[in-house]
């Protein structure tokens, strides 16, 4: 069916009653006076002659009327579309996530774990799918991962199937649905879905069954629930170790539980479970010391041994290296009285060369800023020297909190603060206003490498702000944004298949970071572990430990079917639409048409004599 | 044509250059060229027997005592060069910017200045229907400006018989003088031309003149050639390999031309009408052997 993207384009066509009209009124044979026409005439023994010419003309004119036709095609661009009956591909979305590594399906005398269930699954059903269909496998945990590419190779594909193993990840559907939509974009046919999982979506399904739109059909895998699981260690002050157990059985259960740091015992217990979660506590003896701390569930009877193990980072407290440049004042170092807080403190900035290099938080109290400071700055009542912002007008007044959801403004009521003495600031865009007053930016905070930098156009002194109960949270949020793990030591427990944030120096480096992925952007590291364990970590002589641990959702490994707004099966054939645009044929025939009638006209170009 | 055919320069032109005949001249009166006559001239000819009543003074005594015979130094007596010029005055020498016959005014009165100069006897042909004698041979400077003032009334004419011309011209002037026959040869007759005025036993020099429209054609598309001389139309589309055709058509001819004239020991030139004259009388008409 053609289709006409501009129907009023065909107006153009009437052109061609001219371009007839000129051609046949039109004055052929210029009449060109010659000394003599001896030599032509022998020329013209040598050429065709009469019929040669009237075969040039007619050629020329039907030139001229394709190149009319070009034109309105051009301008038209006319769209050809077809409807046509294809085949489906089938992406097969294989879960992989902890929970499916549970040893509770039966095959004759012996279990075998959900994964190999559902590989057969999968395999099956691929065998079945008409040859040279397109089909697809991807494994899903934290994110997908593409077992190869679409093929009609339903062997090949089943042989690499065959060697894929569980991750210690959960099943992360917000992130897998993203991916996979993006996949989808690129790969434009109609594609049937086939989930196999024992049902622990992160979502409950409900994402990826809208993503396929009703094509997706789900097979739940797993026979029961019946689990104990370990999660969530903590160490309390009073020589006490707090955790959760899962129990995933009908009844009250009996668990062993060990304690160890380091790898050696130091508590040991056997407690009563009740059905599902409960929290437990272990007493042991000794200060907590740095090192890994482990709680485990010794000779658990059931048939998922991933979450029978919890590991908890402790290292020592990481201090906030606060450099305040100034003659500060007493609200500041009030604030900043904090045992987690190193504060150091001069005059004015040193040399020339200095670039707060190893300073988490650099703090100028009305001082001149140098260019090029590789810190996290905070400046009251003087800015750095770059476009970003700069002083205005003098101001005062009461400040005024802009609708804003900044981190740095979580918990932070900043209104109707008094403001005696200050200059507004005049922000470029990309800055963020994070107060007014007269409706003019007093504080403003930006980004720049990475870096935080946060500027106050007035300072302690002139305004009400260091006797406001704000600025201590403000400054928590502050010291939270630039080092993360400041006031957070379970930072460095870490769960597979999640990024977290530290703020480390270039010199802070994973010892082995095979099953790991660390990026590094200006200050921060995001790290992601990819499988469950202990890695270590060194700056310096400082060393230091990471622990990953299963998601603790993955401790719940009931299978039980997702909620999907349409779970029907899958169709056995769809129509799609072929589009064929002729949008730029019309200009390639113009063009064509074009050179064509200039080579027919002229002849190809010969040299000078 | 309001301008004037000759100018300052090409008077200064005129006392540069001498005509260079090939062969004696014969004529009556004794003249700047060399003559098959032998006689009281400085430049050595021959020897042949002492008869009678030869000058004692002209006996060579050296050959007397090698060979005991009395000879007679002979030499060529310098006799007077009659140049006759035979100009196309054919429509299609009206063809070019500025026209051929123009040029071949300019070229015919400045060799007859030339030939005046040098105290020779110079004549005017013209090619029409008959041959058409213009000046008949005249000595002298004083006739150069009657000489120029013909030339520039010349006017084309409507119908030329090249061939009637050419046998006019053999009868007529034959072996006396040097001819220099200044056209565009642009007509079928152009070999008998050649060969007629080789056989006429003058020595002889052919200067052709072209338009560079001519040598190469810029007219591109539908056009119909008109003949100036009335000898048909052509119609034709006119393109890059018509044109490259054309070339080599033009290349046949001008060869065909210039080795006719070697065969028949015809001086020849081709000459555009954007050369300038002085370039053409220095370069072009010294190389053939017509000027010094």
């Amino acid at each position: 069916m053609l289709n006409i993207t501009y129907p009023l384009a065909l107006w153009l066509g009437l052109s061609l009653i001219p371009i007839l009209l000129f051609y046949f009124l039109r004055k052929r044979f210029r009449r060109q006076p010659v000394s003599s026409v001896y030599l032509w005439s022998r020329l013209q023994n040598v050429m065709s002659g009469g019929s040669h010419l009237r075969w040039r003309t007619i050629l020329l004119l039907l030139l001229q009327i394709i190149i009319a036709i070009a034109v309105v095609f051009a301008v038209a661009k006319p769209v050809w579309i077809s409807r046509q009956l294809s085949k489906p591909g089938v992406v097969f979305l294989l879960d992989v996530s902890a929970s499916m590594g549970a040893q509770d399906v039966t095959q004759t005398t012996e279990f075998r774990s959900r994964l190999i269930q559902a590989r057969s699954i999968i395999a099956q059903q691929i065998e079945e799918q008409p040859d040279l269909t397109p089909v697809m496998v991807f494994l899903c945990s934290s994110g997908i991962q593409p077992l190869g590419s679409p093929t009609g190779d339903h062997r090949k594909l089943i042989n690499s199937l065959m060697t894929v193993d569980v991750s210690d990840a959960g099943f992360n559907e917000a992130e897998v649905v993203n991916q996979l939509q993006a996949w989808l974009l690129t790969h434009k046919r109609v594609w049937q879905g086939v989930l196999v999982t024992d049902g622990g979506l992160s979502l409950s399904g409900t994402k990826l069954g809208n993503l396929f739109d009703g094509n997706l059909k789900t097979v739940i895998v797993g026979a029961n629930g019946n689990n104990l699981g370990v999660t969530a260690l903590r160490l309390l002050p009073e020589e006490k170790a707090q955790f959760i157990i899962r129990n995933g059985w009908p009844d009250e259960q009996l668990a062993k539980v060990v304690l160890e740091h380091n790898e050696r015992i130091i508590a040991r217990a056997t407690l009563r479970v009740p059905t599902g979660l409960s929290n437990q506590t272990l007493s042991f003896h000794g200060p907590v010391r740095p090192g890994v701390y482990q709680i485990r569930l010794d000779q658990a009877a059931d048939n998922f041994a991933g979450d029978d193990q919890y590991f908890l980072a402790v290292n020592q407290p990481r201090p906030v290296k606060i450099l305040l440049v100034g003659n500060g004042n007493s609200f500041l170092r009030a604030v900043l009285n904090n045992p987690g807080v190193s504060l150091s403190m001069m005059p004015s900035f040193p040399a020339a060369d200095f670039t707060g290099e190893g300073w988490d938080l650099i703090i100028a109290d009305q001082v001149m800023i140098p260019n090029r400071l590789s810190s996290n700055i905070l400046a009251f009542g003087c800015v750095p020297e770059e476009p970003a912002v700069r002083f205005g007008k003098p101001i005062n007044g009461q400040l005024m909190k802009v609708d804003s959801t900044h981190p740095l403004l979580r918990f932070v009521d900043l209104n109707h603060v008094q403001i005696s003495g200050g200059y507004a600031l005049h922000v470029q865009p990309g800055v963020q206003i994070l107060a007014k007053v007269n409706n003019q930016p007093v504080i403003a905070a930006w980004e720049k490498d990475g870096w935080h930098n946060v500027v106050f156009g007035t300072d302690l002194i002139h305004s009400d702000l260091g006797l406001s109960g704000a600025f201590p949270v403000f400054m928590g949020n502050l010291l939270q944004q630039c080092v993360p793990q400041w006031n957070n030591p379970l930072i460095y427990t870490l769960t597979v298949g999640e990024t977290v944030v530290l703020a480390e120096p270039p010199t802070w480096q994973v010892i082995n970071p095979k099953e790991i992925n660390i990026n590094r952007r200006g200050p921060s590291l995001f790290i992601k572990p990819l499988n469950a364990g202990v890695f270590s970590w060194g700056q310096g002589m400082l060393r230091g430990v990471l622990t990953a641990n299963i998601p603790p959702s993955e401790l719940d490994i009931a299978p039980r079917p997702l909620h999907l707004s349409k779970n029907s099966m899958p169709p056995a054939a769809e129509y799609s639409f072929a589009r064929i645009s002729f949008e730029h044929t019309g200009l390639y025939l113009l063009l064509f048409c074009l050179c064509l009638e200039w080579v027919l006209w002229r002849g190809l170009p010969v040299g000078k004599r | 044509m309001d301008k004037k055919l000759l100018n300052a320069r090409d008077y200064e032109l005129i006392t540069q250059l001498s005509l260079l005949a090939k062969r004696r001249m014969t004529g009556l009166v004794s003249g700047e060229q060399n003559s098959p006559a032998r006689g009281g001239g400085i430049e050595f000819a021959d020897y042949r027997e002492y008869q009678p009543g030869d000058d004692i003074r002209r006996v060579d005594w050296s050959v007397f005592l090698r060979l005991r015979r009395l000879l007679v130094k002979l030499c060529a007596e310098e006799k007077e060069l009659t140049l006759l010029m035979l100009l196309d005055t054919s429509r299609s020498m009206r063809f070019g910017t500025p026209d051929k016959l123009w040029l071949g005014k300019r070229i015919a009165a400045i060799l007859a200045g030339i030939a005046l100069n040098d105290g020779n006897r110079t004549g005017l042909l013209t090619f029409g229907k008959q041959l058409h004698e213009l000046l008949p041979p005249e000595r002298g400077r004083v006739s150069l400006a009657a000489i120029v003032s013909a030339i520039e009334r010349i006017e084309p004419v409507e119908h030329m018989n090249p061939m009637a011309c050419i046998r006019q011209f053999a009868s007529r002037y034959g072996r006396k003088c040097m001819a220099v026959l200044i056209s565009d040869f642009l007509y079928p007759e152009w070999n008998q031309v050649l060969t007629g005025l080789a056989v006429s036993g003058c020595e002889s020099y052919a200067i052709q003149i072209l338009a560079p429209e001519e040598l190469e054609p810029v007219n591109m598309g539908e056009v119909t050639l008109v003949d100036m001389e009335g000898m048909g139309e052509i119609g034709l589309h006119i393109d890059y390999p018509m044109i490259k055709q054309y070339r080599k058509i033009m290349d046949d001819y001008l060869k065909d031309i210039s080795r006719i004239c070697r065969r028949e020991r015809l001086g020849y030139s081709l000459i555009t009408t954007d050369a300038p004259l002085a370039k053409v009388l220095h370069s072009e008409l010294k190389k053939g052997g017509l000027l010094c």
